[in-house]
């Protein structure tokens, strides 16, 4: 079974994403703030990470940068998940290597497609 | 054109050949004239030589053939006195013709001929006092030979002398004639330059009274336009910068009398905060000989200081360089500055708040529309028994509702970053043909039951244009073509690239009357028969400025229920933008 780990500070997404996950067949290891996904993500070597940008105090693109340094987690597949409609944004985002970038709001089909994506590389 | 000076002594000097010749040609005539009197006279001088020497001679021959006749002695004194007046009239006869070489032939051969007959008179006066009739007769028949002689002598002189003088009288008339005529000719000459010097005159007076009074006019012109103009005008030196004159807009514009101002300085005057201001304006005007729009900070007498619009220029017053200033109050057009761009700052404040709102928005809308649709989704998958089938439909509104959200806040803030400038095309080079068939695989999980999107593309595959303008560009047409396009149908895209890039996408849909193709790309311009589809009456307004940025064009071919084809054309050159 793959381990997805949910990075995201709204309860509701959080809570959604994570079930529909599950209900999809993934363990999932769900975090509210970036500091602590950080720290789980090194610690836990989940096989994806979905990750919110816009979170207080440590945001995803510190996230994915502390992920980056880390060799141990460099390489765990990383998709954004963001509220954001800046071209400028993901553009950001693909030069700090992200490997997926998901508009909210997205439905099961838009998800699914861009965790195969990941996975497949 | 001669000038005019040149004209006048062109004519003058014409005149004084002409009174000079008049001179010449007088004294010519008069010693012509002359000359001609003498000859005349010299002439009947001779005629009365002849004549008296004819007479004395015929009254020598009288008393000398009286003597001879009578014997009376009381003859021979007047004959001798006769024969002296003879001889003298022949001496002067004889010194009269010198110059006249066959008169003085004649004369020799009259002088000849009365010497023989007086030698001839004396001889026989002396050798026979009382002759026989014989030698009487002999006497008288040589008398008559001499005489007759003389006397044919004396004629042909005579008529000579008066065929001379018949000669010299016509001469003289016709030199007088002559002289009259070139003397009028002279005078008529001198007469038409002197009127004509006085046309001249007359005519060059009357011109230069003509430029004086244009003068005039433009002098007071110039005054006026000066003390009048609503404008503060100035002239001072260029150096010091001493005011020589100005007129009373300036006065009151600086707030002086016009009294004080003259035969001051603007230093002087406090009108401007340093000398290397004024230094600093008159040497670029030295430099370039005019200076225009130069913006300073004027402090008039008694008044806050305003700022002015000065222009300065150097022109010649009064034989010498001077500087002419024009000064112009700018303050109502500072202060109309200040609105402008306060009011521009706050319009650019409330543009900015507007596009933060909306993105702010766009963000904060997206949160909970993730919330509902993933919700909706764990609906979708909970749901079982007899209630499902309305679950499902209801889920599937909720999650056709929450897109069609999502794509109006798209929309919203496309037109934003539009209207901002925030998005700018960057051409790459890209694979056409790989692009549309992802795009239109895209598109066919979106597509309605049975409608088949198809892509068709010829010509070269690599093009060079912005991807993502394009796609934005592709997916309103083909989302449109989708929407109001019913189920079963196909909808087309086809591409052609060589130096251009030609692109359509054609539907078999409801189709756009021609009255609404006319504004099909206005903000917010909906068709008469898009209420089945929701919308914002974006999608093709913010296509056209992609388009535009682009620098491609669009052509809509549409028919009311038999669909539409939308065509496009890119250049397609490397370096020329798209």
């Amino acid at each position: 079974m793959k381990t997805a780990l949910v990075i995201e500070d709204s309860f509701e997404i959080r809570e959604n994403l994570s079930e529909i996950l599950e209900l999809a067949g993934y363990n999932v290891i769900a975090i509210d703030n970036g500091k602590q996904g950080v720290a789980t993500a090194i610690t836990e070597k989940p096989d994806f990470i979905l990750c919110d940008i816009l979170m207080p105090q440590v945001n995803g693109y510190d996230v994915l940068r502390e992920l980056k340094n880390d060799p141990a987690a460099a390489t765990i597949p990383f998709i954004f998940v963001t509220a954001s409609a800046e071209k400028r944004e993901m553009e950001h985002a693909l030069t700090m290597g992200v490997d997926g970038y998901i508009r909210k709001p997205f439905d099961d089909k838009e998800l699914f497609a861009a965790i195969d994506r990941v996975l497949a590389r | 054109m001669l000038p005019f000076k040149l004209f006048v002594g062109f004519l003058f000097a014409s005149i004084v050949v002409a009174i000079v010749a008049l001179g010449f040609l007088s004294v010519d005539n008069s010693r012509k004239s002359n000359v001609s009197g003498q000859l005349i006279q010299q002439t009947h001088e001779v005629i009365g030589v002849i004549q008296e020497l004819s007479a004395f001679y015929k009254e020598m021959q009288l008393e000398s053939n009286s003597y001879f006749v009578t014997g009376d002695s009381a003859y021979l004194p007047h004959y001798f006195e006769a024969r002296k007046n003879s001889l003298s009239h022949l001496k002067k006869l004889l010194m009269l013709t010198r110059d006249n070489t066959v008169q003085r032939m004649r004369a020799d051969t009259l002088s000849t001929s009365i010497k023989n007959l007086i030698s001839y008179t004396d001889s026989a006066l002396m050798t026979s006092n009382s002759p026989s009739v014989n030698q009487f007769k002999f006497r008288l028949r040589q008398n008559r030979a001499y005489r007759e002689n003389i006397r044919m002598t004396l004629a042909s002189m005579e008529h000579e002398e008066e065929r001379l003088m018949s000669e010299r009288v016509e001469a003289n008339a016709k030199n007088i004639t002559a002289f009259d005529r070139t003397f009028a000719l002279l005078l008529g000459g001198i007469g038409a330059f002197l009127v004509i010097t006085f046309f001249s005159i007359r005519y060059n007076f009357n011109s230069r009274v003509k430029v004086q009074e244009e003068l005039k006019a433009v002098n007071d012109l110039f005054i006026n336009l000066f003390y009048e103009s609503p404008m503060g005008l100035a002239i001072s030196e260029i150096d010091s910068g001493v005011i020589l004159d100005c007129n009373s807009a300036y006065c009151e514009l600086i707030g002086h009398k016009r009294d004080s101002v003259i035969g001051r300085t603007y230093i002087e005057l406090g009108l401007l905060e340093s000398v290397q201001q004024y230094n600093s304006i008159i040497g670029r005007v030295n430099e370039h000989e005019i200076e225009r729009d130069v913006e300073v900070w004027l402090r008039p007498k008694g008044k806050d200081p305003i700022w002015v619009s000065v222009a300065m220029q150097l022109l010649d017053y009064k034989g010498r360089r001077r500087a002419l200033s024009a000064i112009l109050d700018m303050t109502a057009q500072k202060n109309a500055e200040e609105d402008i761009r306060r009011a521009l700052a706050s319009e650019l404040e409330l543009s900015k708040l507007k596009s933060n709102f909306i993105t702010l928005a766009s963000h904060e809308f997206r949160t909970p529309l993730t919330s509902i649709m993933s919700s909706a989704s764990l609906i979708d998958k909970y749901s079982s028994g007899e209630n499902s089938d309305n679950i499902k439909k209801h889920v599937t509104r909720i999650s056709t509702s929450v897109k069609s959200l999502t794509a109006i806040l798209d929309e919203f803030l496309s037109l934003t970053k539009i209207e901002e400038g925030k998005i700018e095309a960057r051409p790459e080079s890209l694979d056409i043909s790989k692009f549309l068939e992802d795009l239109c695989a895209s598109f066919r999980g979106l597509a309605k039951s049975g409608q088949a999107i198809t892509v068709q593309h010829s010509g070269q595959s690599s093009v060079y244009i912005d991807r993502t303008l394009l796609s934005n560009i592709l997916t309103n047409l083909v989302s449109n073509a989708i929407k109001y396009s019913p189920e079963n149908s196909n909808i087309n895209i086809e591409s052609h690239a060589n130096h251009e890039l030609n692109l359509s996408v054609s539907d078999n849909g409801i189709g756009i009357s021609k009255e609404d193709q006319e504004h099909l790309f206005e903000r917010f311009f909906r068709a008469s028969n898009a209420d089945i589809v929701q919308g914002t009456g974006l999608g093709l307004h913010i296509t056209k400025h992609y388009i535009d940025m682009l620098h491609g064009s669009i052509k809509v071919e549409s028919e009311l229920g038999r669909g539409t084809n939308v065509s496009m054309k890119f250049s397609n050159v490397k370096g020329i933008p798209t």
